[in-house]
């Protein structure tokens, strides 16, 4: 049983390992102030922004590489890194494409192949997409429809130079240059990323989603995603990413931050496939994210839910900061991991403001010799009276070579405070399949509804194209051919 | 400079042991030294150390306690007070083995049922040098944990039980760790080797407690470095049950056990007063089919500190673990609790439950829990589960509503929720000593949160 199991989670190739030929525009390999300086050069950053980024690489280079998350991989050469690339699809290459003509057709041939609508004929799937390739923003759809509602969607590079107040007031407020290693290399290098701005009242029209596709060699991808959502208003935000196959380990190190005024809402919606690595663990994406919300007004709400079955080391907590009295903060995760996969991830929920409430669900599924590793932090400050916290934390584990961990960090500090954990550990057992089986449904349907009940409290609750989009993803690790 | 502030003070502290150590032969200082060397390999932890995230050492380190000062001196003859106190506390029925300030008094009554058969000194034992039982105490799990070494290596005094094969001791053993206020800047470090071999049986209970009620002052609070090691041999069955209830005295505490084929552990660890405590368990399984039983219980108040730490290796297959720890928390306590349980590759057919409730009686109370589950093995049953909350408002109402005053009916409730835990330990004597500590903690708890309320009118 478990060979059939196994079989149904491995022998499925990674569809998304294509590499477009493109003519790109890189800087040499290595990192230093020099760099960091042609970055803003390149694109030509105001001050504030010039400023930040030096601030960051001086501070990133006191630090030392975190060593604490459960994963291992050989020290990461900061130096063999390209810092910048990008798609050559102007002369000058500056600044990004005036409009969705000036994309390179290559370019656009990629993005039809991993069935990413960018054309404005594609206007019915009723998603605003910004498509972000290697380190720039290529190309963002659906400008009018969101432009009537008030609504900013761009590149944030397009932000920087189109509305600098906004950025320059929440740029790093989440997520501070000094917070973390990767945050500050990220903070000294980002390229480009997404920038929503919602105004008061304003419920966006449409799913807004992003695009990330690393495609050059040796290249790492810095991206930085801003969303501000005003009092009053709501966005469901989506992201997808994929990477060509490569026989060495390419770096991700994005920040995402995110704020809620009164009564916001954000939905944050992640389906990750980094290309993993082979059967033997070789090549794949490190992804060393760090994406925070900050709940800063009354009655807000940040939400998280993500889907994780690339990359060859996934090292991520998406948090929220409950500050605003009454919000409320949710993550729900499933990370799939195979082959010699590692994921460390889970969320952090921090409670400062009173009656404030989070919710934690996640379910981790380890095959073959992967690791999987649930890490979550759920804080009380003496501030947060009525605080409410729920986790649950399940895992399965296919195959005996396969490592499951749960680390919950749970720190309370106020009594009126209820919090709860709870994990289990399972796996597909034969009664289970037998029992399918005697009800007529073969083997390999009987394990695929099991996983899919098993990550069901996960997937109600991603958007109806996401949810598709992650059971097929699951599908396609899943269901290999059955003997 | 021998206070425990630097490694370098432990090392001194060492240097000047050894001499002391000539006697006991060559092999007690080289296994010595190597337990030292081990534990002092990391450097002295910091709350940077994920072990020691919770627990700062700086209040231990600011009492400049002495590590070998207790050694220097002859031991005090015990006055008719400390008798009285220890005597009250002597389970009925039970061996006793009492340390004074750290000290070994033999002569106590009821002592002469201690066997040459299965009783020897830490000394006796260790002059013996029969070097095979010794190393494999070494080699332990947790015995490289910093105050477990400082204890292997600096030890002052101690004892070995090791039953025969079969030999089933019906009394219990209650060795009781005493501190009296006299040399109170002197660490006090004993260490204590239970070896119950194959068919064996034996229960212990080990409990820490100070003369020093609080009613002296400036509470000075000693300090007590214990080390307990427990190996339970194939189909053999030991009871520990471990009581701290030492106001205002600084504890650490290191139990390690290894359990074989088909053994049986119970513990049970209740931390009912102490102003700074880290207690670590280990325990390891070596062979199948055995089952281990790890219970505690922690009622913190004042600006108590108490951190547990547990961990349980299934290294092979078919072991069950059950692990339920309770804690209550009042005024500006503080309580860790860290659970590990580790499911290796082998551990096929394993089952582990663990479980962390607190409940929390005050908004300036810290309770920062983490119990950890790491899986390597697909075919076990593994739960974990933490909650912390405060008391039932509504559960409260009815109780104050039947004429209870707001603290009796706190108490009532807490009571239910702490006697919840000890009601599990199957052995009746063990289970009624640990309900009478609990019992006297409460009444102590009411007492002196009814008063608060008055002295507010």
């Amino acid at each position: 049983m478990a060979d059939i199991v196994k079989e149904n989670l491995t022998d499925r190739e990674y569809k998304y390992g294509f590499e477009t030929v493109i003519e790109t525009d890189c800087f040499p390999m290595g990192l230093s102030e020099d760099v960091v300086n042609k970055i803003a050069d390149k694109r030509n950053d105001p001050q504030f922004v010039r400023d930040f980024r030096l601030k960051a690489y001086r501070y990133w280079l006191t630090l030392k590489e975190p060593t604490w998350a459960d994963v291992r991989h050989p020290k990461i050469d900061f130096q063999g890194i390209r810092y910048y690339s990008a798609p050559k699809s102007k002369p000058d290459g500056a600044s990004g494409p005036a409009s969705l003509a000036d994309i390179d057709p290559e370019l656009i041939e990629t993005f039809n192949k991993l069935g990413i609508p960018l054309g404005e004929q594609k206007r019915l799937t009723g998603v605003a997409i910004d498509v972000v390739f290697d380190s720039v923003s290529v190309g963002t759809s659906h400008q009018e429809e969101l432009a009537a509602a008030g609504v900013i969607f761009c590149s944030l590079t397009e932000a920087i130079h189109k509305h600098p107040e906004i950025v320059e007031k929440y740029l790093g407020t989440v997520v501070p240059y000094k917070d973390n290693y990767y945050a500050a290399l990220n903070s000294a290098v980002f390229t480009d990323g997404s920038f929503v701005y919602i105004p008061k009242g304003v419920r966006c029209p449409l799913d807004l989603s992003t695009y990330f596709r690393i495609n050059a060699k040796e290249t790492g991808q810095f991206e930085r995603t801003l969303i501000v959502a005003e009092a009053g208003s709501y966005v469901s935000y989506l992201e997808g990413c994929t990477a060509p196959m490569r026989d060495e380990n390419q770096l991700h190190a994005a920040v995402v931050e995110l704020i809620t005024h009164d009564s916001a809402e954000i939905k944050y919606s992640t389906v990750q496939n980094w290309y993993a690595g082979d059967k033997e663990g070789r090549g794949g994406i490190y992804n060393f994210v760090t994406k925070r919300g900050l709940c800063q007004g009354a009655n807000s709400k940040i939400s998280w839910t993500q889907v994780e079955s690339g990359s060859s080391i996934t090292w991520k907590y998406p948090s929220v900061i409950l500050k605003g009295d009454n919000s409320s903060g949710e993550f729900y995760s499933v990370a799939l991991t195979n082959n010699r996969m590692q994921a460390d991830t889970g969320t952090k929920m921090v409670h400062i403001g009173k009656n404030t409430s989070s919710r934690i669900i996640s379910k981790g599924i380890s095959c073959d010799q992967s690791r999987n590793t649930y890490r979550g932090q759920v804080k009380i400050f003496p501030s947060a009276e009525n605080a409410r916290n729920f986790s649950q934390c399940d895992s399965m584990l296919v195959g005996d070579q396969c490592t499951a961990n749960t680390h919950p960090y749970i720190e309370v500090k106020n009594k009126s405070a209820i919090v709860e954990h709870e994990a289990t550990t399972s796996k597909i057992s034969g009664d289970q399949i037998f029992y399918m089986k005697s009800r007529g449904v073969d083997e390999e349907g009987a394990v695929s509804l099991l996983l899919h009940g098993f990550c069901k409290d996960v997937f109600k609750t991603l958007p109806l194209e996401f949810s598709i989009e992650a059971v097929k993803l699951l599908e396609m690790k899943l269901e290999g051919s059955v003997g | 400079m021998t206070t425990f502030s630097t490694i370098q003070s432990i090392q001194d502290a060492w240097d000047l042991r050894k001499g002391a150590l000539r006697e006991s032969g060559r092999q007690t200082v080289e296994r010595r030294e190597r337990a030292v060397n081990s534990a002092l390999v990391h450097g002295l932890p910091n709350t940077r150390d994920e072990e020691w995230k919770y627990t700062s050492l700086r209040p231990l380190i600011d009492r400049q306690f002495d590590l070998i000062e207790g050694l220097r001196h002859a031991m005090a003859p015990v006055d008719g007070d400390v008798v009285a106190v220890v005597n009250a506390r002597l389970a009925p029925g039970a061996i006793p083995i009492v340390f004074v300030n750290g000290r070994l008094d033999l002569s106590w009554a009821g002592s002469e049922d201690l066997d040459s058969d299965f009783f020897r000194t830490l000394d006796e034992a260790e002059s013996e040098e029969d070097s095979t039982f010794w190393d494999e105490w070494q080699s332990v799990q947790g015995m490289d944990h910093i105050f477990a070494g400082i204890n292997a290596g600096l030890a002052h005094e101690g004892v070995v039980l090791r039953l025969n094969p079969s030999q089933i001791l019906r009394k219990p053993i209650h060795i009781i760790h005493l501190a009296t206020k006299e040399l109170s800047n002197a660490a006090r470090i004993n260490r204590v080797v239970i070896s119950v071999p194959v068919g064996a049986s034996l229960k212990v209970y080990e409990e820490f407690i100070s003369m020093d009620d609080g009613t002296f002052k400036p509470k000075v609070g000693e300090w007590t470095n214990s080390l307990t090691q427990l190996k339970v041999g194939p189909d053999a069955y030991c009871g520990y049950f471990r009581i701290l209830s030492s106001v205002d005295s600084f504890h650490t505490g290191s139990v390690t056990a290894v359990l074989d084929r088909g053994s049986r552990l119970e513990t049970f660890s209740l931390a009912a007063g102490s102003r700074f405590a880290r207690i670590n368990i280990d325990v390891k399984f070596t062979a199948p089919g055995a089952e281990c039983i790890l219970d505690g219980l922690y009622l913190v108040q004042g600006d108590e500190h108490v951190d547990h730490h547990t961990t349980v290796d299934h290294t092979v297959g078919n072991c069950k673990t059950f692990q339920l720890y309770k804690g209550i928390l009042a005024d500006k306590g503080r309580a860790v609790f860290n659970g590990k349980i580790y499911l290796r590759k082998d551990a096929q057919g394993s089952e582990a439950y663990q479980s962390n409730k607190n409940l929390m009686l005050s908004s300036e109370a810290e309770v920062d829990t983490k119990p950890q589950l790491e899986i390597d093995a697909n075919d076990v049953k593994a739960t974990h589960g933490a909650a912390i909350g405060s008391i039932n408002p509504a559960e409260l109402f009815y109780l104050r509503s039947r004429c209870i005053g707001e603290a009796e009916a706190t108490a009532m409730l807490c009571l239910g929720f702490a006697e919840d835990c000890v009601m599990k330990v199957k052995d009746v004597p063990a289970r009624n000593l640990l309900k009478l500590r609990v019992h006297e903690w409460f009444a102590d708890f009411v007492a002196t949160h009814e008063l608060l309320k008055k002295e507010n009118k």
